[in-house]
């Protein structure tokens, strides 16, 4: 570590320094009250020049990787560290930042949803990655710290798309589909035109094998009879209970009114319960509805 | 390094601040320690309150990995300052560091759920 290094170092800090009294100066404050505050809010200094000098006399080992690592490990240990917190470095390191659009500036048609204006959609924001597009999906893992802790929202739900194999005798066919979370109807403030939604507590597996059929889909593979509640519907393989059926205007989410690398189809068919996921990739759309009263700008502070 | 709650928090908040230097030079292009310190706080105010000066901790250390180099310039106040950017070797670091985080992500998920479990 040489002399010229030393020099440097020590000119960065008293130009940090300068910045930091200069602003408290234009706020108003006297030179000296700057530049006390300066220093409070840049820290330590001694101790500054000691962490320097140690991570330069001793080869830094630590990757973050390893830094993190250890910390998930902490966090078993203590699990009262706050979940706010783990909510901002999920959001500081893995977005520059969540946001959020009124979903009525996003689609194009009317909302049939009660009070629309308070329906907001939330995605990672990377402007400058080179994935195609600025909106990307959320892990469920993130979803799943959004919904336990942020506050501004009434009602917060994940969807991503999904293909059904119809196994039936009669008439096997594909169909487009939406897996959601349980608040996801709930959110969009629609109701059935017949028998019911899913809840939260349909994500539970043994409770998660309903299924909520689209008009279209309704009218022409079932004729439109109301006798489809309680039938079983076997999709991938796997039987599906029908509980419901959403009304003729309802199609969310409409795949050319998403953003560019949400893969939906144009039309969603059904609908059934997803349990946020805690591993895989991060392929999450999220919709929610904001808390009466508040306006976006203080849900985005919220985040 | 203390190995208590509090210690756990700023290790995950050292190594935080590293990886948000990265994510910053990337995305908004070559900066000086004042900008970064005050693009940082604009994402997370936890992160630096009443400990700026530790951005040239990080610095340091992500300089001697060569994920970042600096070089001398004129600021846009035409005073001298010391400018980062990141290096092809930071960018790959950077990818692989976000996938490593969703993973424990995952992992911080499960945890806190299995806490809620009755």
């Amino acid at each position: 570590m040489s002399r010229r290094d030393d020099r440097e170092f020590e000119a960065e800090v008293a130009e940090h320094l300068r910045l930091l009294a200069d602003r408290y100066v234009r706020q108003g404050m006297t030179l000296e009250d700057a530049e006390a505050a300066a220093r409070r809010q840049f820290g330590n200094t001694t101790r500054l020049r000691e962490e320097r000098r140690a991570l330069q006399t001793i080869p830094s080992l630590e990757s973050v990787w390893i830094t993190l690592r250890h910390a998930a490990r902490q966090l078993r240990r203590a699990p009262l560290v706050s979940a706010a917190g783990i909510l901002t470095l999920a959001i500081g390191i893995g977005a520059c930042a969540l946001m959020m659009s009124v979903v009525s500036s996003v689609l194009l048609k009317p909302l049939p949803y009660r009070d629309p204006d308070r329906l907001v959609m939330s995605w990672g924001w990377y402007p400058n990655a080179n994935l195609g597009f600025p909106e990307q999906p959320t892990h469920g893992a993130v979803f799943s710290i959004m919904r336990d802790n942020v506050q501004a929202f009434e009602s917060l739900a994940a969807f991503r798309g999904a293909s059904f194999n119809v196994g039936d005798v009669i008439k096997p066919e594909r169909l487009d589909g939406i897996e959601a979370t349980g608040d996801f109807f709930t959110a969009l403030g629609v109701a059935p035109q017949i028998g019911h939604f899913f809840e939260r507590t349909n994500e539970t597996p043994g409770f998660d094998h309903v299924a909520v059929l689209s008009d279209g889909v309704w009218r022409r593979r079932f004729g439109g009879d109301p006798q489809v509640l309680g039938r079983t519907l076997t999709l991938n393989a796997e039987p599906y209970i029908i509980i419901g059926v959403a009304t003729a205007g309802f199609a969310f989410p409409r795949g050319p009114e998403m953003p560019g690398d949400f893969q939906f189809a144009t039309t969603p068919e059904l609908w059934v319960p997803l349990k946020p996921p805690t591993s895989g990739v991060a392929d999450l759309a999220i919709v929610g509805r904001l808390r009466p009263g508040l306006s976006l700008a203080a849900a985005r502070e919220d985040m | 390094m203390s190995k208590g709650a509090v210690g756990a928090r700023s290790e995950v908040l050292q190594g935080t601040l590293d990886l948000m230097i990265l994510k910053t030079l990337h995305a908004l292009g070559p900066q000086h320690g004042f900008g970064l310190a005050r693009r940082i706080e604009q994402i997370s105010d936890d992160v630096l309150r009443l400990n700026e000066g530790t951005v040239y901790t990080s610095l340091l250390r992500l300089q001697q990995q060569k994920w970042i180099a600096s070089r001398w310039g004129v600021s846009e106040n035409n005073r001298k300052a010391k400018f980062y950017s990141i290096t092809p070797h930071g960018v790959k670091q950077l990818v692989r560091e976000t996938d490593d985080w969703q993973r424990i992500a995952g992992v911080i998920g499960r945890i806190l759920c299995l806490e809620r479990e009755p």
